[in-house]
Protein backbone atom coordinates (compact mmCIF):
# COMPACT_ATOMS: atom_id res chain seq x y z
CA UNK A 1 0.00 0.00 0.00
CA UNK A 2 1.01 3.39 -1.16
CA UNK A 3 1.08 5.53 2.77
CA UNK A 4 2.21 8.61 2.18
CA UNK A 5 5.53 8.43 5.01
CA UNK A 6 4.08 10.97 7.50
CA UNK A 7 0.35 10.44 7.96
CA UNK A 8 -0.65 8.93 11.03
CA UNK A 9 -2.32 5.62 12.04
CA UNK A 10 -5.59 7.13 12.28
CA UNK A 11 -6.51 10.78 12.48
CA UNK A 12 -9.67 12.72 13.27
CA UNK A 13 -9.80 16.05 12.06
CA UNK A 14 -12.13 19.00 13.52
CA UNK A 15 -14.94 16.07 14.21
CA UNK A 16 -18.47 17.81 14.82
CA UNK A 17 -21.02 14.91 15.01
CA UNK A 18 -24.85 15.55 15.59
CA UNK A 19 -27.36 12.80 16.01
CA UNK A 20 -31.02 13.40 15.85
CA UNK A 21 -32.94 12.12 18.74
CA UNK A 22 -36.30 10.70 18.35
CA UNK A 23 -38.29 14.05 19.15
CA UNK A 24 -36.26 15.24 16.16
CA UNK A 25 -33.73 17.66 18.44
CA UNK A 26 -30.22 17.48 17.52
CA UNK A 27 -27.41 15.96 19.93
CA UNK A 28 -24.25 17.11 19.68
CA UNK A 29 -22.24 13.96 20.43
CA UNK A 30 -18.45 15.31 19.71
CA UNK A 31 -17.46 18.89 19.61
CA UNK A 32 -14.74 19.81 17.58
CA UNK A 33 -12.76 16.83 17.83
CA UNK A 34 -9.17 16.42 16.50
CA UNK A 35 -6.40 13.39 17.25
CA UNK A 36 -3.96 11.47 15.85
CA UNK A 37 -2.93 8.23 16.65
CA UNK A 38 0.49 6.94 15.82
CA UNK A 39 1.45 3.59 14.33
CA UNK A 40 1.94 1.49 16.94
CA UNK A 41 1.08 3.72 19.31
CA UNK A 42 -1.37 2.30 22.20
CA UNK A 43 -3.64 5.33 23.32
CA UNK A 44 -6.48 5.46 26.20
CA UNK A 45 -9.82 7.79 25.99
CA UNK A 46 -10.89 8.20 29.38
CA UNK A 47 -14.38 10.39 30.38
CA UNK A 48 -17.30 9.95 31.87
CA UNK A 49 -20.30 8.45 30.28
CA UNK A 50 -21.70 10.49 27.39
CA UNK A 51 -18.88 11.84 26.66
CA UNK A 52 -18.57 10.33 23.17
CA UNK A 53 -15.84 7.60 23.44
CA UNK A 54 -17.85 5.14 21.42
CA UNK A 55 -18.77 7.76 19.20
CA UNK A 56 -14.97 8.30 18.94
CA UNK A 57 -14.59 4.20 18.00
CA UNK A 58 -17.70 4.02 15.48
CA UNK A 59 -16.39 6.84 13.72
CA UNK A 60 -12.82 4.92 13.13
CA UNK A 61 -15.23 1.75 12.40
CA UNK A 62 -16.97 3.81 9.99
CA UNK A 63 -20.03 2.79 11.37
CA UNK A 64 -20.90 6.36 11.53
CA UNK A 65 -19.80 9.32 9.30
CA UNK A 66 -18.47 12.13 10.77
CA UNK A 67 -21.43 15.27 10.38
CA UNK A 68 -18.28 17.63 10.11
CA UNK A 69 -14.35 17.03 10.02
CA UNK A 70 -12.70 14.09 8.52
CA UNK A 71 -11.81 10.48 10.29
CA UNK A 72 -9.16 8.61 8.26
CA UNK A 73 -6.82 5.67 8.51
CA UNK A 74 -3.49 5.86 7.30
CA UNK A 75 -4.23 8.76 5.45
CA UNK A 76 -7.32 7.74 3.24
CA UNK A 77 -10.89 7.67 4.00
CA UNK A 78 -11.57 4.80 7.16
CA UNK A 79 -14.16 3.51 4.31
CA UNK A 80 -11.46 2.03 2.21
CA UNK A 81 -9.75 0.40 5.16
CA UNK A 82 -12.45 -1.64 6.93
CA UNK A 83 -10.27 -4.47 6.99
CA UNK A 84 -7.50 -2.93 8.62
CA UNK A 85 -9.45 -2.11 12.23
CA UNK A 86 -10.43 -5.22 14.36
CA UNK A 87 -12.81 -4.85 17.19
CA UNK A 88 -13.56 -5.94 20.79
CA UNK A 89 -16.71 -4.89 22.77
CA UNK A 90 -17.27 -4.48 26.36
CA UNK A 91 -18.92 -8.29 26.19
CA UNK A 92 -17.17 -10.48 24.79
CA UNK A 93 -20.24 -10.86 22.10
CA UNK A 94 -19.03 -14.91 21.26
CA UNK A 95 -21.90 -16.74 19.30
CA UNK A 96 -22.76 -19.35 21.59
CA UNK A 97 -23.94 -21.46 18.85
CA UNK A 98 -20.12 -21.93 17.57
CA UNK A 99 -17.13 -22.92 18.63
CA UNK A 100 -14.55 -20.74 20.36
CA UNK A 101 -12.64 -21.56 17.43
CA UNK A 102 -15.40 -20.77 14.63
CA UNK A 103 -16.21 -17.58 16.76
CA UNK A 104 -12.68 -16.90 16.06
CA UNK A 105 -13.27 -17.08 12.29
CA UNK A 106 -16.53 -15.27 11.75
CA UNK A 107 -14.59 -11.74 10.44
CA UNK A 108 -13.19 -14.07 8.28
CA UNK A 109 -16.58 -16.16 7.04
CA UNK A 110 -18.18 -13.11 6.68
CA UNK A 111 -15.22 -11.26 4.16
CA UNK A 112 -14.41 -14.56 2.28
CA UNK A 113 -17.27 -16.53 2.42
CA UNK A 114 -15.38 -19.51 3.68
CA UNK A 115 -12.64 -20.36 6.08
CA UNK A 116 -9.90 -22.86 4.60
CA UNK A 117 -7.19 -24.89 6.64
CA UNK A 118 -4.49 -21.86 6.39
CA UNK A 119 -7.22 -20.03 8.48
CA UNK A 120 -8.00 -22.11 10.99
CA UNK A 121 -4.48 -22.57 11.56
CA UNK A 122 -4.32 -19.13 11.81
CA UNK A 123 -7.09 -19.24 14.50
CA UNK A 124 -5.83 -21.91 16.65
CA UNK A 125 -2.04 -20.25 16.90
CA UNK A 126 -3.71 -17.23 18.03
CA UNK A 127 -5.64 -19.19 20.85
CA UNK A 128 -2.84 -20.97 21.62
CA UNK A 129 -0.82 -17.28 21.85
CA UNK A 130 -3.84 -16.38 24.45
CA UNK A 131 -3.52 -19.77 26.60
CA UNK A 132 -6.39 -20.69 24.75
CA UNK A 133 -5.47 -23.08 22.94
CA UNK A 134 -7.26 -26.65 24.51
CA UNK A 135 -10.35 -24.36 24.52
CA UNK A 136 -10.85 -24.22 20.55
CA UNK A 137 -13.50 -26.93 20.30
CA UNK A 138 -15.33 -25.60 23.43
CA UNK A 139 -18.41 -23.66 23.01
CA UNK A 140 -18.39 -20.38 24.79
CA UNK A 141 -20.35 -20.87 28.00
CA UNK A 142 -18.09 -23.81 29.05
CA UNK A 143 -15.12 -20.65 29.39
CA UNK A 144 -14.62 -17.77 31.77
CA UNK A 145 -15.66 -14.43 31.39
CA UNK A 146 -12.02 -13.61 31.00
CA UNK A 147 -11.07 -16.18 28.72
CA UNK A 148 -14.83 -15.36 26.47
CA UNK A 149 -13.07 -11.75 26.30
CA UNK A 150 -9.48 -13.29 25.32
CA UNK A 151 -10.88 -15.27 22.41
CA UNK A 152 -13.33 -11.90 21.02
CA UNK A 153 -9.53 -10.52 21.30
CA UNK A 154 -8.66 -13.36 18.54
CA UNK A 155 -11.34 -12.67 16.39
CA UNK A 156 -10.63 -9.38 16.45
CA UNK A 157 -7.18 -10.07 15.55
CA UNK A 158 -7.73 -13.06 13.22
CA UNK A 159 -7.82 -10.87 9.95
CA UNK A 160 -4.29 -9.59 11.33
CA UNK A 161 -5.65 -5.77 11.12
CA UNK A 162 -3.03 -2.84 11.75
CA UNK A 163 -5.55 -0.96 14.45
CA UNK A 164 -7.11 -2.46 17.17
CA UNK A 165 -9.86 -0.74 19.24
CA UNK A 166 -11.23 -1.66 22.26
CA UNK A 167 -14.76 -0.28 23.77
CA UNK A 168 -14.51 -1.01 27.87
CA UNK A 169 -13.18 -4.86 26.67
CA UNK A 170 -12.49 -4.97 30.40
CA UNK A 171 -15.46 -3.20 31.68
CA UNK A 172 -17.65 -6.65 32.54
CA UNK A 173 -14.81 -8.53 33.91
CA UNK A 174 -13.96 -9.04 38.14
CA UNK A 175 -11.11 -6.61 39.28
CA UNK A 176 -8.39 -9.97 39.66
CA UNK A 177 -9.01 -10.80 35.75
CA UNK A 178 -9.11 -7.46 35.00
CA UNK A 179 -5.84 -6.80 36.16
CA UNK A 180 -4.23 -9.82 34.57
CA UNK A 181 -5.99 -9.20 31.41
CA UNK A 182 -3.98 -5.85 30.78
CA UNK A 183 -0.98 -7.15 31.25
CA UNK A 184 -1.53 -9.73 29.15
CA UNK A 185 -2.75 -7.09 26.62
CA UNK A 186 0.72 -5.22 26.97
CA UNK A 187 2.30 -8.53 26.16
CA UNK A 188 0.51 -9.20 23.01
CA UNK A 189 0.54 -5.66 21.75
CA UNK A 190 4.70 -5.77 22.57
CA UNK A 191 4.65 -8.96 20.45
CA UNK A 192 2.16 -7.72 17.44
CA UNK A 193 2.88 -3.82 17.76
CA UNK A 194 -0.79 -3.20 16.48
CA UNK A 195 -1.98 0.56 17.28
CA UNK A 196 -4.64 0.27 19.72
CA UNK A 197 -7.10 2.67 21.03
CA UNK A 198 -8.61 1.67 24.37
CA UNK A 199 -11.93 2.98 25.54
CA UNK A 200 -11.91 2.70 29.69
CA UNK A 201 -13.76 4.08 32.79
CA UNK A 202 -10.70 3.42 34.84
CA UNK A 203 -8.13 5.93 35.02
CA UNK A 204 -5.69 3.61 36.76
CA UNK A 205 -6.30 1.01 33.85
CA UNK A 206 -5.84 3.93 31.10
CA UNK A 207 -2.20 4.90 32.14
CA UNK A 208 -1.32 1.59 32.91
CA UNK A 209 -1.79 1.10 29.54
CA UNK A 210 -1.60 3.59 27.41
CA UNK A 211 1.47 6.22 25.62
CA UNK A 212 -1.23 8.84 25.34
CA UNK A 213 -4.45 9.63 27.54
CA UNK A 214 -7.07 11.34 26.01
CA UNK A 215 -9.21 12.55 28.27
CA UNK A 216 -13.02 13.51 27.51
CA UNK A 217 -16.01 15.49 28.93
CA UNK A 218 -19.21 15.39 27.83
CA UNK A 219 -22.07 17.41 27.24
CA UNK A 220 -20.82 17.84 24.07
CA UNK A 221 -18.13 15.53 23.73
CA UNK A 222 -15.23 16.84 23.46
CA UNK A 223 -10.95 16.37 24.55
CA UNK A 224 -10.91 17.82 27.67
CA UNK A 225 -6.64 17.59 27.70
CA UNK A 226 -4.45 14.93 26.26
CA UNK A 227 -1.58 13.33 29.09
CA UNK A 228 1.89 11.82 28.13
CA UNK A 229 2.39 8.86 30.39
CA UNK A 230 5.99 8.94 30.82
CA UNK A 231 5.84 5.37 32.39
CA UNK A 232 9.11 2.66 31.14
CA UNK A 233 8.11 -0.25 29.19
CA UNK A 234 7.46 -2.75 29.95
CA UNK A 235 4.92 -2.28 32.30
CA UNK A 236 4.62 -4.38 35.03
CA UNK A 237 2.67 -4.54 38.44
CA UNK A 238 5.81 -2.45 40.24
CA UNK A 239 4.64 0.21 37.69
CA UNK A 240 1.57 1.19 39.73
CA UNK A 241 4.07 2.04 42.52
CA UNK A 242 5.81 4.68 40.55
CA UNK A 243 5.56 8.18 41.50
CA UNK A 244 5.19 8.87 37.77
CA UNK A 245 2.28 6.69 37.56
CA UNK A 246 0.89 8.21 40.82
CA UNK A 247 1.26 11.29 39.35
CA UNK A 248 -0.85 10.38 35.79
CA UNK A 249 -3.48 8.79 37.90
CA UNK A 250 -3.88 12.42 40.10
CA UNK A 251 -3.45 14.47 37.09
CA UNK A 252 -6.10 13.08 35.11
CA UNK A 253 -8.23 13.17 38.19
CA UNK A 254 -8.15 16.53 38.74
CA UNK A 255 -8.53 17.55 34.75
CA UNK A 256 -11.98 15.13 34.94
CA UNK A 257 -12.90 16.58 38.30
CA UNK A 258 -11.86 19.87 38.54
CA UNK A 259 -13.92 21.09 35.27
CA UNK A 260 -17.59 18.90 37.60
CA UNK A 261 -16.86 21.11 40.06
CA UNK A 262 -16.11 24.27 37.92
CA UNK A 263 -19.35 23.85 36.15
CA UNK A 264 -21.04 22.44 39.30
CA UNK A 265 -19.91 26.12 40.87
CA UNK A 266 -21.14 27.97 37.17
CA UNK A 267 -24.61 26.34 37.31
CA UNK A 268 -25.00 26.99 41.27
CA UNK A 269 -24.39 30.50 40.58
CA UNK A 270 -26.75 31.26 37.65
CA UNK B 1 7.87 -9.82 38.43
CA UNK B 2 6.76 -13.11 37.19
CA UNK B 3 2.71 -13.56 35.83
CA UNK B 4 0.86 -16.96 36.45
CA UNK B 5 -0.86 -17.94 33.46
CA UNK B 6 -4.56 -16.99 33.93
CA UNK B 7 -5.66 -20.89 33.39
CA UNK B 8 -7.45 -23.40 35.72
CA UNK B 9 -5.88 -23.72 39.02
CA UNK B 10 -3.53 -26.80 39.24
CA UNK B 11 -5.66 -30.01 40.09
CA UNK B 12 -5.44 -31.18 43.69
CA UNK B 13 -4.33 -35.18 43.48
CA UNK B 14 -6.16 -37.04 41.86
CA UNK B 15 -5.95 -40.13 44.23
CA UNK B 16 -7.79 -38.59 47.45
CA UNK B 17 -9.86 -40.71 49.90
CA UNK B 18 -14.07 -40.25 48.69
CA UNK B 19 -15.37 -38.74 51.84
CA UNK B 20 -19.03 -39.33 51.32
CA UNK B 21 -20.58 -42.80 51.46
CA UNK B 22 -21.12 -44.03 48.04
CA UNK B 23 -24.77 -44.67 46.79
CA UNK B 24 -26.21 -47.79 46.87
CA UNK B 25 -26.90 -49.23 43.69
CA UNK B 26 -30.76 -49.00 44.25
CA UNK B 27 -30.22 -45.10 45.22
CA UNK B 28 -28.51 -44.89 41.65
CA UNK B 29 -31.17 -46.61 39.60
CA UNK B 30 -33.76 -44.95 41.37
CA UNK B 31 -31.84 -41.39 39.99
CA UNK B 32 -31.58 -42.39 36.50
CA UNK B 33 -35.01 -43.60 36.42
CA UNK B 34 -37.51 -41.29 38.16
CA UNK B 35 -38.08 -39.37 35.62
CA UNK B 36 -39.68 -41.95 33.80
CA UNK B 37 -40.97 -43.99 37.06
CA UNK B 38 -43.00 -41.34 38.94
CA UNK B 39 -45.30 -39.88 35.47
CA UNK B 40 -45.63 -43.74 34.62
CA UNK B 41 -47.02 -44.46 38.12
CA UNK B 42 -49.41 -41.21 38.58
CA UNK B 43 -50.85 -42.28 35.08
CA UNK B 44 -51.18 -45.66 36.11
CA UNK B 45 -52.99 -44.22 39.39
CA UNK B 46 -55.33 -42.35 37.56
CA UNK B 47 -56.00 -45.36 35.14
CA UNK B 48 -57.24 -47.58 38.00
CA UNK B 49 -59.11 -45.03 40.04
CA UNK B 50 -61.13 -44.28 36.80
CA UNK B 51 -61.81 -48.10 36.38
CA UNK B 52 -62.69 -48.43 39.91
CA UNK B 53 -64.82 -45.72 40.19
CA UNK B 54 -67.03 -46.45 37.13
CA UNK B 55 -67.24 -50.22 38.48
CA UNK B 56 -67.74 -49.46 42.29
CA UNK B 57 -70.81 -46.97 40.99
CA UNK B 58 -71.70 -48.69 38.25
CA UNK B 59 -71.92 -45.67 36.04
CA UNK B 60 -73.31 -46.61 32.60
CA UNK B 61 -70.87 -46.84 29.65
CA UNK B 62 -72.36 -43.94 27.57
CA UNK B 63 -72.20 -41.63 30.34
CA UNK B 64 -68.44 -42.45 31.48
CA UNK B 65 -67.28 -45.81 30.08
CA UNK B 66 -64.14 -47.37 31.89
CA UNK B 67 -60.68 -47.60 30.60
CA UNK B 68 -60.92 -51.26 30.10
CA UNK B 69 -64.11 -50.47 27.97
CA UNK B 70 -62.81 -47.64 25.97
CA UNK B 71 -59.46 -50.37 24.68
CA UNK B 72 -62.24 -53.28 24.18
CA UNK B 73 -63.89 -50.36 21.55
CA UNK B 74 -60.98 -49.42 19.94
CA UNK B 75 -59.93 -53.15 20.02
CA UNK B 76 -63.04 -54.32 18.05
CA UNK B 77 -62.24 -51.72 15.43
CA UNK B 78 -58.37 -53.12 14.93
CA UNK B 79 -56.45 -52.29 11.80
CA UNK B 80 -59.34 -50.04 10.70
CA UNK B 81 -58.20 -47.67 13.61
CA UNK B 82 -55.02 -47.27 11.26
CA UNK B 83 -56.66 -45.40 8.13
CA UNK B 84 -58.69 -42.54 10.54
CA UNK B 85 -55.15 -41.89 12.52
CA UNK B 86 -53.41 -41.55 9.09
CA UNK B 87 -55.86 -39.32 7.69
CA UNK B 88 -55.90 -37.14 10.85
CA UNK B 89 -51.82 -37.29 11.02
CA UNK B 90 -51.92 -36.00 7.16
CA UNK B 91 -54.08 -33.62 8.07
CA UNK B 92 -51.97 -32.59 11.16
CA UNK B 93 -48.71 -32.75 9.45
CA UNK B 94 -49.84 -30.78 6.29
CA UNK B 95 -51.23 -27.71 7.86
CA UNK B 96 -48.03 -27.38 10.23
CA UNK B 97 -45.69 -27.66 7.42
CA UNK B 98 -47.54 -25.22 5.67
CA UNK B 99 -47.32 -22.85 9.23
CA UNK B 100 -43.62 -23.12 8.90
CA UNK B 101 -43.45 -22.32 5.34
CA UNK B 102 -45.44 -19.47 5.00
CA UNK B 103 -44.23 -18.30 8.59
CA UNK B 104 -40.36 -18.10 8.09
CA UNK B 105 -39.71 -15.38 4.98
CA UNK B 106 -42.60 -13.57 6.50
CA UNK B 107 -41.51 -13.44 10.18
CA UNK B 108 -37.61 -12.38 7.94
CA UNK B 109 -39.52 -9.96 6.09
CA UNK B 110 -41.27 -8.62 8.90
CA UNK B 111 -38.59 -8.20 11.15
CA UNK B 112 -36.20 -6.82 8.65
CA UNK B 113 -38.42 -4.06 7.54
CA UNK B 114 -40.80 -1.95 9.90
CA UNK B 115 -42.98 -0.90 6.83
CA UNK B 116 -43.65 -3.95 6.59
CA UNK B 117 -44.60 -4.76 9.98
CA UNK B 118 -46.51 -1.77 10.33
CA UNK B 119 -48.70 -2.86 6.63
CA UNK B 120 -49.07 -7.07 8.00
CA UNK B 121 -49.87 -6.85 11.65
CA UNK B 122 -53.43 -5.61 11.50
CA UNK B 123 -54.45 -8.32 8.59
CA UNK B 124 -52.53 -10.93 10.72
CA UNK B 125 -54.39 -9.96 13.68
CA UNK B 126 -57.95 -9.79 12.16
CA UNK B 127 -57.33 -13.46 11.08
CA UNK B 128 -56.12 -14.13 14.43
CA UNK B 129 -59.11 -12.60 15.75
CA UNK B 130 -61.78 -14.40 13.94
CA UNK B 131 -62.59 -17.52 15.65
CA UNK B 132 -61.40 -20.30 12.67
CA UNK B 133 -64.80 -22.64 13.87
CA UNK B 134 -66.68 -19.76 12.51
CA UNK B 135 -65.12 -19.09 8.89
CA UNK B 136 -64.20 -23.50 8.70
CA UNK B 137 -67.75 -24.07 6.97
CA UNK B 138 -67.23 -21.04 4.34
CA UNK B 139 -63.95 -22.30 4.07
CA UNK B 140 -65.16 -25.79 2.74
CA UNK B 141 -67.61 -24.34 0.40
CA UNK B 142 -64.90 -21.96 -0.98
CA UNK B 143 -62.19 -25.08 -0.99
CA UNK B 144 -64.35 -28.31 -1.36
CA UNK B 145 -65.15 -31.12 1.13
CA UNK B 146 -61.58 -32.08 0.57
CA UNK B 147 -57.78 -32.62 2.00
CA UNK B 148 -56.69 -28.87 0.85
CA UNK B 149 -60.18 -27.30 3.28
CA UNK B 150 -58.96 -29.46 5.91
CA UNK B 151 -54.67 -28.47 5.78
CA UNK B 152 -55.77 -24.86 5.33
CA UNK B 153 -58.28 -24.68 8.49
CA UNK B 154 -55.29 -26.58 10.52
CA UNK B 155 -52.56 -23.91 9.13
CA UNK B 156 -55.13 -21.15 10.31
CA UNK B 157 -55.39 -22.18 13.61
CA UNK B 158 -51.27 -23.29 14.04
CA UNK B 159 -49.31 -20.85 12.06
CA UNK B 160 -49.73 -17.23 14.38
CA UNK B 161 -47.79 -18.40 17.17
CA UNK B 162 -45.29 -19.69 15.42
CA UNK B 163 -44.67 -16.31 13.40
CA UNK B 164 -45.58 -14.34 16.59
CA UNK B 165 -42.55 -16.59 18.54
CA UNK B 166 -40.17 -16.38 15.08
CA UNK B 167 -40.53 -12.35 14.62
CA UNK B 168 -39.89 -12.25 18.48
CA UNK B 169 -36.97 -14.24 18.23
CA UNK B 170 -35.44 -12.35 15.50
CA UNK B 171 -36.07 -8.62 16.93
CA UNK B 172 -34.26 -10.20 19.83
CA UNK B 173 -31.49 -10.64 18.79
CA UNK B 174 -28.73 -9.01 21.63
CA UNK B 175 -27.61 -5.77 20.65
CA UNK B 176 -23.79 -6.69 20.69
CA UNK B 177 -24.33 -9.09 18.16
CA UNK B 178 -26.00 -6.74 15.62
CA UNK B 179 -23.33 -4.40 16.54
CA UNK B 180 -21.05 -6.78 15.86
CA UNK B 181 -22.41 -8.06 12.78
CA UNK B 182 -22.32 -4.06 11.39
CA UNK B 183 -18.65 -3.49 12.28
CA UNK B 184 -17.88 -7.08 10.39
CA UNK B 185 -19.81 -5.45 7.64
CA UNK B 186 -22.48 -8.87 6.91
CA UNK B 187 -24.20 -8.16 4.35
CA UNK B 188 -28.14 -9.11 4.62
CA UNK B 189 -28.05 -12.59 4.07
CA UNK B 190 -24.88 -12.81 5.92
CA UNK B 191 -26.59 -11.54 8.97
CA UNK B 192 -29.67 -13.82 9.02
CA UNK B 193 -27.70 -16.58 8.08
CA UNK B 194 -24.84 -15.99 10.69
CA UNK B 195 -26.50 -14.28 13.36
CA UNK B 196 -30.37 -13.37 13.43
CA UNK B 197 -31.54 -17.04 12.64
CA UNK B 198 -29.29 -18.89 14.81
CA UNK B 199 -29.84 -16.61 17.94
CA UNK B 200 -33.76 -17.01 16.93
CA UNK B 201 -34.15 -21.00 17.03
CA UNK B 202 -34.70 -21.67 20.51
CA UNK B 203 -37.70 -18.63 20.04
CA UNK B 204 -38.72 -20.60 16.64
CA UNK B 205 -38.55 -24.23 18.56
CA UNK B 206 -41.09 -23.10 21.41
CA UNK B 207 -43.03 -21.74 18.55
CA UNK B 208 -42.96 -25.18 16.79
CA UNK B 209 -43.94 -26.91 19.80
CA UNK B 210 -47.01 -24.45 20.39
CA UNK B 211 -47.62 -24.93 16.69
CA UNK B 212 -47.77 -28.60 16.49
CA UNK B 213 -50.29 -28.82 19.44
CA UNK B 214 -52.36 -26.66 17.48
CA UNK B 215 -51.96 -27.94 14.62
CA UNK B 216 -53.19 -31.17 16.46
CA UNK B 217 -56.72 -29.21 17.57
CA UNK B 218 -56.91 -27.64 14.11
CA UNK B 219 -56.89 -30.71 12.32
CA UNK B 220 -59.52 -32.04 14.53
CA UNK B 221 -61.50 -29.16 14.29
CA UNK B 222 -61.07 -29.12 10.35
CA UNK B 223 -62.49 -33.01 10.65
CA UNK B 224 -65.90 -31.80 12.54
CA UNK B 225 -66.36 -30.14 9.66
CA UNK B 226 -65.96 -31.86 6.84
CA UNK B 227 -64.45 -35.62 6.58
CA UNK B 228 -64.68 -38.90 5.43
CA UNK B 229 -62.40 -40.36 7.67
CA UNK B 230 -60.24 -39.43 10.74
CA UNK B 231 -60.00 -39.20 14.45
CA UNK B 232 -62.16 -36.03 14.71
CA UNK B 233 -65.06 -37.93 12.39
CA UNK B 234 -64.48 -41.04 14.65
CA UNK B 235 -65.86 -39.14 17.43
CA UNK B 236 -68.41 -36.92 15.44
CA UNK B 237 -69.43 -40.44 13.95
CA UNK B 238 -69.15 -42.30 17.76
CA UNK B 239 -71.25 -39.74 19.34
CA UNK B 240 -74.20 -39.82 16.82
CA UNK B 241 -74.90 -43.26 17.92
CA UNK B 242 -74.08 -42.59 21.29
CA UNK B 243 -70.87 -45.02 21.26
CA UNK B 244 -69.49 -42.88 23.77
CA UNK B 245 -66.42 -45.13 24.69
CA UNK B 246 -65.54 -44.97 21.32
CA UNK B 247 -65.48 -41.41 21.30
CA UNK B 248 -63.37 -41.53 24.25
CA UNK B 249 -61.11 -43.82 22.41
CA UNK B 250 -60.84 -41.43 19.62
CA UNK B 251 -59.85 -38.46 22.01
CA UNK B 252 -57.23 -40.37 24.09
CA UNK B 253 -55.60 -41.30 20.67
CA UNK B 254 -55.58 -38.15 19.72
CA UNK B 255 -53.85 -36.64 22.94
CA UNK B 256 -51.29 -40.04 22.62
CA UNK B 257 -50.97 -38.21 18.81
CA UNK B 258 -50.14 -34.87 20.22
CA UNK B 259 -48.03 -35.71 22.83
CA UNK B 260 -45.53 -37.59 20.79
CA UNK B 261 -45.61 -34.75 18.07
CA UNK B 262 -44.77 -32.44 20.71
CA UNK B 263 -41.89 -35.09 21.91
CA UNK B 264 -40.78 -35.26 18.38
CA UNK B 265 -40.00 -31.57 17.77
CA UNK B 266 -38.30 -31.53 21.32
CA UNK B 267 -35.70 -34.43 20.16
CA UNK B 268 -35.15 -32.93 16.84
CA UNK B 269 -34.41 -29.68 18.66
CA UNK B 270 -31.95 -31.44 20.74
CA UNK B 271 -30.46 -33.46 18.56
CA UNK B 272 -29.78 -30.49 15.55
CA UNK B 273 -29.55 -27.76 18.42
CA UNK B 274 -28.47 -28.79 21.30
CA UNK B 275 -27.09 -25.30 22.08
CA UNK B 276 -30.48 -24.17 21.34
CA UNK B 277 -31.96 -26.51 23.95
CA UNK B 278 -29.31 -25.66 26.35
CA UNK B 279 -29.98 -21.91 26.26
CA UNK B 280 -34.06 -22.74 26.46
CA UNK B 281 -33.31 -24.48 29.47
CA UNK B 282 -30.96 -21.74 31.35
CA UNK B 283 -33.31 -18.87 30.70
CA UNK B 284 -36.13 -21.25 32.31
CA UNK B 285 -33.49 -21.52 35.25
Amino acid sequence: MNTPPEAPALALDGVWQAFESNDGAEVLALHDVSLSVGTGEFVSLVGPSGCGKSTVLRLITGLVEPTRGSATIHGQPVRDHLDDVGMVFQKATLLHWLTIEDNVLLPVRVRRGRVTAPDRARARELLASTGLGQFASKMPHELSGGMQQRAAICRALVQDPDILLMDEPFGALDALTREQMCFDLLRLWTERRKTIVFVTHSIPESVLLADRVVVMSPRPGRIESIVDVPLPRPRTLDSMALPEFQACTQAIRRIIYGHDAERAARSAAL
Amino acid sequence: MAMTPNGPPAAPPSELPRLLPRPTRAARLWRTWQGVTIPAATLLAVVMLWEGVVRAFGIPPYLLPSPSRVVFELDKLGLHLLPNIGATLLTVLAGFLVSVLVSLPLAVTIASSPVVARAVYPLLLITQSTPIIAIAPILVVMLGTGQLSRATITFLIGFFPLLVSMVTGLLSTPREAVELSRVLRTSFLQDLWLIRLPASVPFVFSGLKVAISLSVIGAVVAEFVTANQGLGYLITQSTAFFNVPLAFGSVILLAIMGVLLFQFIVLIERVCFPWAAQAERITRE
